[in-house]
């Protein structure tokens, strides 16, 4: 099933490689996506989607990344990708209309908008990409986007949504900032497919809040809920 | 409430690492310095603006490769850990050749017939330009230095006969995520199916660095670089050497060296992408693009086959088997996190 998932996306590149050959590199790409795909999954796990839809999930995620919508021909061009925007953006969209209260409706409001701001704010202040520095720049949004968002939901959900949806927000407030400007650099957002930032971003956001949820149910719930439990099937 | 500050901790201390982080690299960026690598006995490796952290690799234009060892402010103390021919990687060789014997030999790469695919050239940071020629080290508009040594790169290689598409995607305006949008330019340059990338840069560090003569005229070298964090850095790596190893037989010293950065700089995105440095923001921009012709002169042959892929795919399988330990890692962790410590002191 794996391999299958993985030869739908390497599918170009594969039959490239194939041609003046490299069975290393071919494995090497197998692996880095299904790591990936695998990673993912684990988020949709907690995105209210069973295994069977996460993988169909995934599936169109992958094809989705060949298909750009371009939005705006002008200046600048904007476009959306199917697999790296409007499919993780959308289920962004479907994960917040379900939240059960006003107080997390309310959250979340304010976890998206703080997100955007923090990724927006920080690539306007650092420029380290030109010197990258000790943390890979890429994965810095994702790590900002999952620390905001649990701080203020603390919940894996709210993570995704603020991750996806602050990157969202920070390409849109570039092509408005290029259009102001009058630059003519494309906003292709979500352009890179699976492989966006705005992909990853979700996906190390969900398990950040993953690790620190757990590492602080460990640390401090763990032995109470233990306890709970324990009394409870008593 | 105490509890809840409590619990807030980690998050709030890891925030606070993500702004500290950047803070210290952003110094290096505005105050225009630079670093400077010796080796044990104080003498300059190098130069160079990329921001240094230790582990960081430089090889020579002479193939003697240093491995950063600390850092004390502008100058970072490196130790050489590999002369040609010592087989300093020992390990890694043998390993390679074992593996190697695993592998069924294929054929080199047809370099006449077949089908040709092209070489893609973009531009991360679409607006590097050369202090003499463009007044400022930073063109936003369009039309920059860089662009400009990227459209004499591509004349060369077109003339060597070879398909070029040359991409002249903005990434402005300068901010953090000039790599997160060029991703998106690699992605759309991948579907036309390139046997090669090559992100075209300038450095910003004292002319002299760049500047040399070759037959008689003056040109700026070339550096490149290959991103540390990545799952194609052997690939990348076998490529770049490969890519010196051509100029290196007609230009020697023309290739200022490899320079491994802890990054990716979109090198995970393909197993053939080049960052190469044309000279810096105070060489002239003619000599950028007098390097840049030579560069290809040289190199267009291995570039436009992807060179051999037998020592490119060795590279890959060692980064396999690190890909294979740190998921096996990751699936203990998650293991770990995910056990249900109340169940399993219950059976």
């Amino acid at each position: 099933m794996e391999e299958g998932r993985s030869e739908i996306i390497t599918l170009q590149v594969m039959v490239e490689e194939c041609k003046t050959m490299n069975l290393g590199v071919l494995l090497l790409l197998g692996a880095g996506i299904l790591i990936l795909l695998g990673l993912a999954q684990q988020v949709l796990d907690r995105l209210y989607l069973n295994d069977k839809q996460a993988l169909l999930f995934l599936a169109a995620m992958v094809v989705g990344s060949f298909i750009n919508i371009p939005l705006y021909r002008g200046t600048p061009p904007v476009s959306l990708n199917l697999g790296g925007a409007v499919l993780p953006v959308g289920l962004a969209v479907y994960v917040f209309s379900r939240a059960g209260s006003r107080k997390e409706v309310n959250r979340g409001i304010f976890g998206v908008a703080l997100t955007a701001l923090a990724v927006y704010a920080v690539s306007k202040l650092y420029f380290f990409d030109t010197y990258a520095g000790r943390v890979e720049p890429q994965y810095i949004w994702g790590i900002l986007a999952g620390t905001v968002a649990y701080l203020v939901g603390r919940s894996r959900r709210l993570a995704f949504i603020g991750a996806t949806l602050g990157i969202l927000v920070a390409d849109i407030a570039h092509a408005v900032e290029a259009g102001i400007r009058g630059l003519s650099s494309p906003a292709r957002i979500g352009g890179a497919g699976i492989f966006d930032t705005l992909v990853l971003a979700g996906i190390i956001g969900v398990l950040l809040a993953e690790i620190i949820g757990e590492t602080r149910e460990r640390i401090q719930g763990g032995p109470a809920e233990e306890q709970a439990r324990g009394e409870g099937e008593g | 409430m105490k509890k809840k500050g409590i619990t807030r901790l980690p998050a709030v201390l890891l925030l606070l690492a993500v702004f500290t982080f950047p803070a210290a690299a952003e110094r290096e960026k505005t105050d225009g310095t630079y670093f400077t690598i010796v080796d044990e006995n104080h003498e300059v490796i190098c130069r160079t603006a990329h921001y240094i952290t230790v582990g960081d690799e430089y090889l020579t234009a002479e193939n003697k490769l240093y491995r950063v060892r600390s850092v004390h402010q502008d100058i970072a103390h490196a130790r050489l850990v590999e002369t040609p021919g010592n087989g300093g990687r020992a390990f890694f060789q043998e390993l390679r050749r074992g593996l190697q014997a695993l592998i069924p030999r294929r054929a080199e790469p047809a370099q006449g017939g077949g089908e040709k695919r092209p070489i893609a050239i973009y531009h991360t940071h679409s607006g590097e330009s050369y202090l003499p020629n463009e007044g400022t080290p930073h063109v936003e508009a369009g039309n920059s230095g860089v662009q400009k040594v990227g459209d004499r790169l591509a004349r060369r290689l077109k003339a060597e006969n070879i398909q070029v598409i040359h991409d002249t995607s903005n990434h402005d305006p300068q901010d953090a995520m000039a790599y997160d949008r060029s991703r998106r330019t690699v992605a759309e340059l991948l579907k036309k199916r390139p046997i090669a990338l090559i992100d075209v840069h300038r450095d910003a560090v004292p002319a002299e660095e760049y500047e040399t003569w070759v037959e008689g005229e003056k040109a700026a070298r070339i550096q490149l670089v290959v991103g540390r964090q990545n799952p194609n850095r052997e690939a990348n790596e076998a490529f770049a050497r490969q890519v010196k190893e051509a100029v290196d037989r007609e230009y020697p010293g023309l290739i200022k060296g490899i320079f491994y950065g802890n990054g990716k700089y979109n090198q995970d995105m393909a197993p053939r992408l080049l960052l190469i440095e044309a000279g810096s923001h105070t060489n002239d921009r003619e000599e950028a693009e007098k390097g840049v012709e030579l560069f290809a002169a040289a190199a267009h042959r291995v570039l436009s086959t992807g060179g051999v892929s037998r020592q490119e795919s060795s590279g890959a399988w060692r980064a396999l088997l690190w890909v294979a330990g740190l998921v096996a890692a990751g699936v203990l962790i998650f293991f770990l996190l995910n056990r249900d410590w109340g169940r399993l002191r219950e059976d």
